[in-house]
């Protein structure tokens, strides 16, 4: 089995856009980083200014537009990563692609000593701002991967290798990925063999089900070619004064032809109920996400029509 | 399993009619390709050709049913014998409700270059979709029930009833 995403998450000052840059190289993957991704925006386009805006940092949840410009960007990644062999820098790499087959997640850390003193040679900044810097822009991240994938970014289950810069310099760490990845290859051959029968996801990847029903709805999906993700995002429905999340939903599929969540509902009752106010509450907050729910009755009547009952 | 009576044979008659006499009006002038989707959509498709006014061209198409197994992927069984290339077409299918029969069909038609593609369906069942499908001539809209008669089937059976009836456990 080959390697075919390479995500490299990292803290700020760890050298992440070099060691992205030299292992894409040695490696003839191509490297999605923030300037092709703007590029391929603009294609799209979305103008300098609109792109900029991205980049602000706010607690306050994404505004509708901003949304729709970070689902644009997720699109794009996951086309080209489906096109070519790439190696990903930050975007959260490690959430878009988690437990892809062919994905190897790379974090990069270090201890704050040797980022400040790295952020001082690379932006020739005194120790204060420096660190200020470096503050900002953990901050940024937590809440970028907190938004808009709901999950925490510091989970080093994540991650298929975790370097600590501290020790290893940027030709060191790419050496050492190299060979991680060359290891992960052989060992996971053996793991990923005749899982042909299970459906796969947009991106090649077999997920697992939490219900047999949904991986019956995913096979009907696959057998009419429409493309799915299964559980791709999570939507923050209520947050504490500290941003906390406190309660959050996410739907089963999204069809990415469609741009619509589905959520099959094959529970009891009173569990109906409850994703039913979870779901009105998630339209209220995003008015311009489509998202249907098939209740069991839809779906006991669609595997009737197939005669599968 | 009970069946109990959901639209009634002269229901079904009157709004075939209906159905005929919007699309020769439409397609005034015009000599469209209609395509019974197999095997549902047969008596209606049939039954509504004889209320059309204007020229027309038959022709059925068949794709495979989903079984349940894991690896298939839909194809075609049974092609179209005509040319849809910068022809009109009209898809006739006998019920509309997933959409990803029709979605596919519809894809697949449209590869095609045909002058127009319109979807004409005895049974809309909007509850039920998943993917968006344009729906130009509906003969009944109905609720969430299983449905069976006029065409449609449970397990090969019921499709000669003259009226459509809801099945129920």
């Amino acid at each position: 089995m080959d390697i075919k995403i390479i995500t490299i998450s990292r803290e700020f000052g760890c050298n992440g856009t070099e060691v992205a840059e030299r292992l894409a190289k040695g490696l003839k993957f191509f490297l999605v980083n923030k300037k092709y991704i703007n590029e391929s925006m603009v294609k799209h386009g979305l103008t300098e200014e609109q792109l900029e805006s991205l980049e602000e940092s706010s607690i306050q949840p994404f505004s509708d537009t901003r949304k729709k410009y970070i689902e644009l960007m997720n699109r794009l990644i996951l086309e080209i990563a489906e096109e070519k062999p790439i190696v990903l820098l930050g975007r959260g790499g490690q959430f878009l692609f988690r437990n892809h087959p062919y994905a190897f997640h790379v974090k990069l850390i270090g201890s704050i000593e040797s980022r400040v003193l790295e952020v001082i040679k690379q932006y020739k900044l005194d120790k204060v701002s420096a660190l200020r810097l470096i503050s900002e822009q953990d901050r940024r991240r937590d809440l970028y991967i907190n938004k808009i994938f709901g999950g925490d970014w510091h989970d080093p289950s994540l991650y298929s290798l975790i370097i600590n810069m501290d020790y290893f310099d940027v030709s060191g760490a790419v050496k050492m990925i190299t060979r991680a990845i060359k290891i992960a290859e052989r060992n996971s051959y053996v793991k990923f063999e005749g899982v042909s029968e299970y459906p796969k996801d947009a991106t090649g990847y077999i997920p697992h089900f939490a219900h047999s029903s949904e991986e019956e709805f995913a096979k009907l999906l696959d057998f009419y070619g429409i493309r799915w993700l299964y559980e791709p995002k999570t939507f923050i429905l209520e947050c504490d004064s500290e941003g906390n999340i406190i309660s959050a939903f996410t739907p089963d599929f999204y069809l990415p032809d469609f741009d619509l969540y589905i959520e099959l509902t094959t529970q009891r009752q009173r569990l109906v109920n409850y994703k039913n106010r979870k779901i009105k509450r998630l339209k209220e907050l995003y008015p311009d996400v489509n998202i249907k729910m098939i209740y069991g009755k839809d779906y006991k009547n669609i595997l009737r029509k197939f005669g599968l009952i | 399993m009970k069946e109990r009576l959901l639209i009634p044979r002269e229901e079904i008659k009157k709004r075939i009619e209906e159905l005929g006499r919007e699309i020769s009006r439409d397609y005034s002038e015009r000599e469209p390709i209609l395509i019974c989707i197999l095997k549902g959509a047969v008596y209606f498709a049939i039954d509504l050709t004889r209320y059309l006014s204007i020229p027309f061209i038959i022709d059925f198409m068949a794709i495979s049913k989903y079984s349940g197994s894991s690896s298939g992927v839909v194809r075609i069984t049974k092609d179209l014998d005509v040319d849809i290339h910068q022809k009109d077409v009209i898809v006739v299918e006998d019920i509309v409700d997933t959409g990803l029969t029709l979605g596919y069909l519809l894809r697949n038609l449209r590869a095609r270059n045909p002058m127009s593609l319109k979807v004409c369906t005895l049974l809309d069942c909007p509850s039920r979709r998943i993917v968006d499908i344009p729906v130009d001539y509906r003969g009944f809209e109905i609720p969430d029930v299983f449905v069976v008669g006029y065409g449609l089937d449970y397990k090969e059976r019921y499709r000669n009833l003259l009226d459509i009836v809801v099945l129920e456990e």
